[in-house]
């Protein structure tokens, strides 16, 4: 009996549901994928650009750049710099270069950290400040990109950063993974010129992990801001 | 001829001499609204301050800009009644207070960044709260929030001294820097293997119908 409901039913909709049942399907099956992926969309473009595109980057669409190349004779002849004389780059600029010889990594460095910044090099956190001020550093990169070398860093290396108006060294003095909530992983109300560096750990792990790798580093030479010569 | 070539040379010499001067650091009025910004606040008597994140992204901010003494005034006026607003809020933290009273702290807010001619937004889904200088860029970023002066936090890395205090802790200074996040897509998968199987059933069962 019930079996003959069904075939009523089925003779009602005369096939339709061959149709329609599936257009339903892949529907659904579209936009949990959509909703799925989206967000990570961007990320796996620009990773897919790292590896397989041959075009130079275009930085005018994305960002400014204002990194001009101070050479290391002028840079060596400059001990202390006046705050006036320095072009204070904006969030989302590009204002210098990161380079970590022994971990392979060479970067362009940002003036913040978005998501912009992230895709296209390092971003300086900008509740903290820029080399050579004498406060905190904070930078952070993609543990499967910029930041991946972070993972051969010894105590000991050199760091270099070069900005418009001067190049700086600092050393590497430590690591530690902490939580990414961890409120004691770095001092951003130091007074005192310090670098910390940091990418998501462990290294290579796809997914949003919980856990940071921080690198420290203690200044050794660049021109100081004369934070007083207005 | 001669006056033409010592006018000549003489516009040559100062434009060799022009000298590329920038938004001069911190001057006196912006230091006056950090001081200010520094100074802790009371709510239910829990001593609150703004996180030292926050503080510095104020002052990488006027790094590039002049601030006058007249702005300086105002805003450091519109802290204060912001401050007050919030001790007479009988609320103990910024989470506590109602809609209300969140909208009257935005207004604030919002007057401050006016004087400066910046704007300010708060995005909901993500608690965000962003100060735009006028030309769209992000200047400030983070959660609208202050935090407690413990004597852990303001022990040996903090800067403490009388009413300024600045607390250690960061708003929201550590980002996301991992790859993407597989979770979603295993999500989908998952739904997608039901709703084949659930096709598969429905098919299953009308051929037994027909049958």
């Amino acid at each position: 009996m019930s079996g003959n409901k069904y075939r009523h039913k089925h003779k009602r909709l005369g096939g339709k549901s061959f149709i329609i049942l599936p257009i339903i399907f892949c529907m659904i099956i579209y936009f949990a994928l959509f909703a799925a992926v989206n967000p990570y969309l961007s990320v796996v473009s620009t990773g897919m650009r790292l590896f397989f595109s041959d075009k130079t980057k275009d930085y005018s669409t994305e960002f400014d750049n204002i990194f001009v190349p101070v050479s290391e004779e002028k840079n060596s002849e400059t001990k202390e710099l006046a705050i006036k004389d320095i072009e204070f780059p904006k969030y989302g600029n590009l204002f210098g270069k990161i380079i970590i010889e022994d971990c392979g990594i060479e970067s362009d460095l940002f003036y913040g950290d978005s998501e912009v910044s992230l895709r296209n090099g390092i971003g300086t956190y900008n509740g903290s400040f820029i080399p050579g001020y004498g406060r905190t550093i904070l930078l952070a990169g993609h543990n499967n990109t910029y930041f991946n070398g972070l993972k051969n860093v010894k105590k000991g290396q050199e760091v270099i950063i070069k900005t418009s108006y001067g190049n700086y060294k600092y050393k590497i003095t430590g690591t530690a993974v902490k939580k990414a909530k961890d409120r004691k992983a770095f001092d951003l109300s130091a007074e005192y010129e310090n670098l910390v560096m940091y990418t998501c750990y462990p290294f290579d792990e796809i997914g949003l992990t919980e856990y940071r790798f921080f690198v420290y580093g203690d200044y050794v030479s660049g021109p100081i801001i004369n934070k007083e010569d207005k | 001829m001669k006056k033409l070539s010592v006018i000549l040379t003489s516009v040559l010499l100062v434009a060799m001499s022009v000298v590329t001067v920038f938004a001069a650091g911190i001057n006196d009025s912006e230091q006056a609204v950090l001081d200010e910004l520094k100074k802790s606040v009371n709510m239910g008597g829990t001593t609150l301050v703004f996180p030292a994140d926050y503080v510095n992204q104020a002052e990488s901010y006027y790094n590039t800009i002049d601030m006058t003494a007249e702005e300086s005034e105002e805003i450091v006026g519109i802290i204060k009644e912001g401050k007050a607003y919030l001790e007479k809020s009988g609320a103990s933290s910024i989470a506590e207070l109602s809609a209300s009273q969140k909208q009257e702290l935005m207004s604030f807010a919002e007057r401050v960044a006016a004087v400066i001619d910046c704007t300010v937004s708060y995005d909901k889904a993500t608690k965000t709260f962003k100060v735009f200088d006028p030309d769209g860029n992000a200047v400030f970023t983070g959660e609208p929030q202050l935090v407690a002066v413990s004597a852990e936090e303001s022990g040996n890395a903090g800067n403490s001294s009388g009413n300024n205090t600045v607390a250690v802790v960061d708003g929201n200074a550590v980002k996301t820097t991992g790859g993407f996040d597989l979770t979603g897509v295993a999500v989908a998968g998952t739904v997608f293997a039901v709703l084949v199987a659930g096709a598969v059933v429905f098919l299953i069962k009308s051929n037994r119908e027909r049958m």
